[in-house]
């Protein structure tokens, strides 16, 4: 190639280098997804605007899919238009910020990894509201909600500790972040107040999004005997699943957040299940009518922010035992372990 | 706690870094500094699981795989011998671009981002012999594995026979050692090391394609996790030879394997999922005083 034509050719890319740079930089962030607006926005009046920040990417048929879904009903019943953008971890904040700058109403930020941007954005924009799932951040225009995860996992842990065959169970984390420790909590003190004896083995993934490590993981668990796997650990569960399968109809699973029930077909005990769609729903409720609270708030089974869904495979003594310790959560009898007790 | 049965993880984990490790030690004997290992995988990974879900065949969606591998092999040596482009940084540029194109390819195609899974995805079957099933460590080790894994432990031996035995190999290592000298003699340099690229190319894309059809079958976006770089580092430490290779790369898979069985000990899961990273880092520390022979690429 003559010199002359490599220059130009070197000079040709740069520009289309830039070019596509400078395509990227209309809303400044990577992956970013647009949804439609809501059907009954009129026109003439501007559509109020959510973004959903996420740090872990949609299709985990878990908690992510499961709060989109909800910014998605939340917009589709007030009106407004739906966002999400899938960020990659250092980029929390300029995502939000902007968002922020394009005049979004409402910036979802998805658990605590978000948290740090949360707190950092949100005083630089009075007038924006933002939401943060499974973190505490403080602020006029900030609303937390957290969940006590650990009380609906507390009835999975009943339900386990009177299904199991083998007197031993697991539960695999993918991080040591508040709510995993509260759903792993929850599971092994549920368990142990049925059954004192029981062995439960604690497992921690390191990723939300690496099956191969949630099927190694849980192969290794059942090895050692384990029949009931609880997965805490977003998209790494497929692998769960996928070993749960394969190991047969005795082996049994333990979801959370959304219904899980069909997930592995016939071998679902329950799902711990957490409401993040109806917690956006209102978010964005309050924020259409002016009325959005600030400060963090705790859900759990007495305002039905987590509730255990039951599958055929809980018998009617499992499910009379449920209902029993779910009355005592809730009117304080029971408090239920909310950090390590293992 | 850690029972004989590891020995069946070993194996599995090991397939991938002991296959990608073997095709780059092809590049590394003739003086190639190849990096895109990891972006091979994955392209082979994807490749494989996108042609399982429309074709239900595992034949076909392996032979894809290895085209992928073979495909980014001639655009890197195309990159870097045509059009004389710096080796590192072309493999790297290539590595961030295939990460890129899966994820790209998974949201273009098939709608989908984050993973793909589907329940017409056909996985590579594994060998059942029910004659091994009596023996304890062969067992672990020969049982319910899939074709490939035999073939990369079996790669092994090939590659000690083709590289020290045979007219190519001697080319290729003539190449590594003293591309002039091969030049003088007559070697077609370029020819021998696209060759080996070639090999090296194919290996990955088959090394994906185990990755992704052979254990889960489902493709999750940057499912290699790093274990291109392992294979890379098995090979920058193994000096040129096979075994070594195998060896090192036993011992990154064993690493693997121990640090999920740790979780089940007292020892904080933290530093157990750290492991087979450490090892690298062990080992270079162990070799810094003997120079590593990554041979120089003298174009």
């Amino acid at each position: 190639m003559k010199t002359g034509m490599k220059k130009m050719g070197a000079l040709l890319l740069c520009l289309a280098m830039l070019l596509a740079l400078l395509a990227g930089c209309g809303g400044k962030e990577t992956g970013q997804q647009d949804t439609g607006s809501g059907s009954s926005a009129p026109p003439e009046a501007e559509a109020k605007k959510v973004v959903l920040v996420t740090p872990q990417k949609l299709g985990d048929k878990a908690c992510v899919d499961l709060s989109w879904a909800g910014v998605q009903a939340g917009c589709e019943q007030y009106g407004w238009e739906a966002k999400v953008i899938e960020a990659e971890e250092g980029e929390y904040e300029d995502a939000m910020r902007s968002m922020a700058e394009e005049g979004y109403d409402l910036i979802i930020g998805l658990f605590s990894a978000t948290q740090d941007a949360v707190i950092r954005t949100a005083p630089d924009y009075p007038d924006t509201k933002f939401f943060l799932i499974n973190g505490e951040a403080e602020g006029d225009n900030i609303q937390c909600a957290q969940f006590w995860c650990n009380e609906s996992s507390f009835l999975c842990g009943v339900a386990a500790a009177m299904k199991t065959q083998t007197g031993k169970i697991a539960a695999i984390r993918g991080a040591d972040v508040g709510d995993n420790i509260r759903f792993t909590a929850g599971f092994f003190h549920g368990a142990r107040t049925v059954n004192p004896d029981i062995e439960c083995v604690p497992m921690i993934a390191g990723s939300f999004e690496d099956p191969t490590k949630g099927k190694e993981l849980a192969m290794l668990a059942m090895e050692q005997g384990c029949d009931i796997i609880m997965q805490i650990c977003a998209k790494t569960s497929m692998g769960i699943r996928e070993a749960l399968t394969e190991a047969g109809k005795d082996k049994l699973y333990v979801g959370i957040d959304t219904d899980e029930s069909d997930n592995v077909p016939g071998q679902v005990l329950g799902t711990s299940a957490t409401g993040y769609d109806t917690a956006i729903i209102n978010a964005i409720g309050e924020v259409d009518s002016g009325n959005f609270q600030t400060g963090i708030i705790w859900h759990g089974l007495a305002d039905g922010g987590v509730y255990m869904i039951e599958t055929d495979l809980c018998t009617p003594e499992i499910m009379e035992a449920v209902h029993g310790y779910e009355e005592k959560i809730i009117n304080g009898e029971i408090q239920v372990d909310a950090t390590t007790n293992w | 706690m850690i029972s004989i049965v590891i020995l069946a993880v070993v194996v599995r984990v090991t397939t991938p870094i002991l296959l990608s490790g073997m095709g780059t030690l092809y590049n590394d004997r003739a003086g190639v500094t190849n990096i895109t290992v990891e972006g091979s995988m994955l392209l082979g990974a994807f490749a494989s699981v996108a042609c399982s879900y429309f074709t239900h065949n595992w034949v076909l969606s392996v032979i894809t795989a290895v085209c992928c591998g073979i495909l980014v092999s001639l655009l890197f040596s195309l990159l870097t011998t045509v059009l004389s482009g710096v080796e590192i940084i072309v493999g790297l540029a290539m590595n961030v671009f295939l990460d890129g194109l899966t994820v790209f390819l998974l949201r273009q195609v098939f709608k989908q981002s984050g993973s793909l899974y589907s329940p017409e995805i056909v996985g590579i079957p594994t060998f059942h012999f029910k004659a091994l099933e009596g023996i304890p460590i062969l067992n672990e080790c020969l049982n319910n594995q899939t074709w490939i894994a035999y073939f990369a432990f079996l790669s092994v031996i090939l590659s000690q026979v083709v590289l020290f035995h045979t007219p190519f190999g001697m080319r290729v290592r003539a190449c590594g050692e003293n591309p002039n000298a091969a030049l003088t003699v007559g070697v077609n340099v370029l020819r021998v090391r696209l060759a080996c690229n070639l090999i090296a190319g194919s290996f990955c894309g088959l090394a994906g394609a185990q990755l992704s059809l052979g254990f889960l079958s489902l493709f999750s976006e940057g499912m290699t996790v790093g274990k291109g770089y392992i294979a890379l580092a098995a090979v920058i430490f193994s000096k040129g030879k096979p075994a070594r290779v195998l060896i090192l790369s036993v011992l990154f898979g064993f690493a693997e394997a121990l640090s999920n069985t740790l979780q089940l000990t007292a020892i904080p899961p933290e530093l157990a999922l750290m492991l087979p990273y450490v090892m690298v880092i062990l080992l270079t520390l162990l070799e810094f005083k003997k120079k590593p022979a990554m041979h120089k690429a003298e174009n």
